[in-house]
């Protein structure tokens, strides 16, 4: 088989199996250059899904990656997030990302709670 | 010209004209996926470094459009460019963001105090990685801030014409349609299981 050939193969072969992928790209790229960013109500809403007594403690020189990690397991919610631990130290807030269902959890140190916030479902703010 | 032929050169010239583009995407997307360990190297190195301060006296309104403001503010401490973007932080402090690929300044009016600060971002790559791959959208007062928009829009048009067009040739190759058929299938359904488990 020609090194043309074989070139050619790949090309096409791997371009269909990443159809999905580039018209996703392409679609929310699209949506972005015209309406995204804050000017467009590009800001997520979230509501509260529900409300938790969280009784784990932790070191007080835990790194916030840890906690952030640590509260996921324990909700079940282990994968992508992004977490800003408060600047007055009381707490963590972890963004925990997914395509269709996003969610934030509010960690308060001092009442021992976690709020957990559900992303409603609009167009922008989920792509 | 018959059709199969324009088709297979569109293809081909869009591909060529929009290479630049489209690898800006690959390669910054690339390295977003991999951290490269760059918020360790930069993290005890100081961010930004402070060009003036000068007193100002403007009102800024409570609600509605910040960009007016903004624009005065701008023009009043003799700042030039063409992007930038605005948000109030707080009650009494406006911040503002203007944005090139290579640097970065931030004025900071503080609204009580009738002051304004600028200081202008130290370069970092990992930022600049972000800006050459977020950069986009028409929200901005500028011919070339529009245009570079306006090459986004074709780029990302071009890819549905790639799709479209690339799977239009593919049909046309009768002896590939079993396996093309399996990539395609099975980037569909992968795909599909990413979006919901994910």
């Amino acid at each position: 088989m020609k090194f043309s050939l074989i070139s050619r193969r790949i090309h096409m072969y791997l371009a269909l199996a990443l159809v999905p992928w580039m018209l996703m790209y392409a679609i929310i790229a699209i949506i972005m250059n015209h309406f995204g960013g804050h000017h467009h109500g590009g800001i997520p809403k979230y509501e509260k899904e529900a409300e938790k007594v969280y009784t784990r403690t932790f070191a007080d020189d835990i790194e916030p990656q840890m906690m952030a990690e640590q509260i996921l397991a324990d909700l079940g919610l282990v994968g992508f997030h992004f977490f800003q631990e408060h600047s007055d130290k009381t707490g963590i807030t972890i963004h925990r990302y997914s395509p269709v269902r996003s969610k934030r959890i509010t960690y308060n140190s001092a009442d021992k709670k976690l709020v957990i916030e559900r992303m409603t479902f609009e167009i922008i703010p989920v792509l | 010209m018959t059709f199969d032929f324009f088709n297979r050169r569109i293809h081909l010239y869009l591909g060529l004209f929009l290479m630049v583009f489209f690898l800006k995407y690959a390669v910054s997307g690339f390295l977003f996926s991999h951290n490269l360990g760059l918020n360790e190297y930069y993290k005890d190195k100081p961010q930004w470094t402070k060009r003036f301060e000068r007193t100002c006296k403007l009102p800024v309104p409570n609600n509605g459009d910040l960009r007016p403001v903004a624009a005065q503010i701008l023009k009043d401490a003799g700042i030039k460019n063409s992007s930038f973007g605005v948000y109030r932080d707080g009650k009494q402090r406006l911040n503002i963001n203007l944005h090139s690929f290579f640097s970065a300044t931030r004025v900071v009016y503080f609204i009580d105090r009738n002051l304004i600060l600028v200081e202008d971002k130290n370069f970092r790559w990992d930022h600049f990685i972000n800006k050459f791959h977020w950069v986009g959208g028409y929200q901005q007062d500028s011919f070339i801030c529009d245009a570079w928009a306006f090459m986004l829009d074709l780029l990302f048009i071009s890819v549905i014409i790639w799709v479209l067009s690339g799977i239009y040739m593919w049909w046309k190759i009768r002896k590939t349609r079993l396996w093309g058929s399996v990539a395609l299938g099975g980037g569909v359904v992968s795909f599909l299981i990413f979006v919901f488990l994910l």
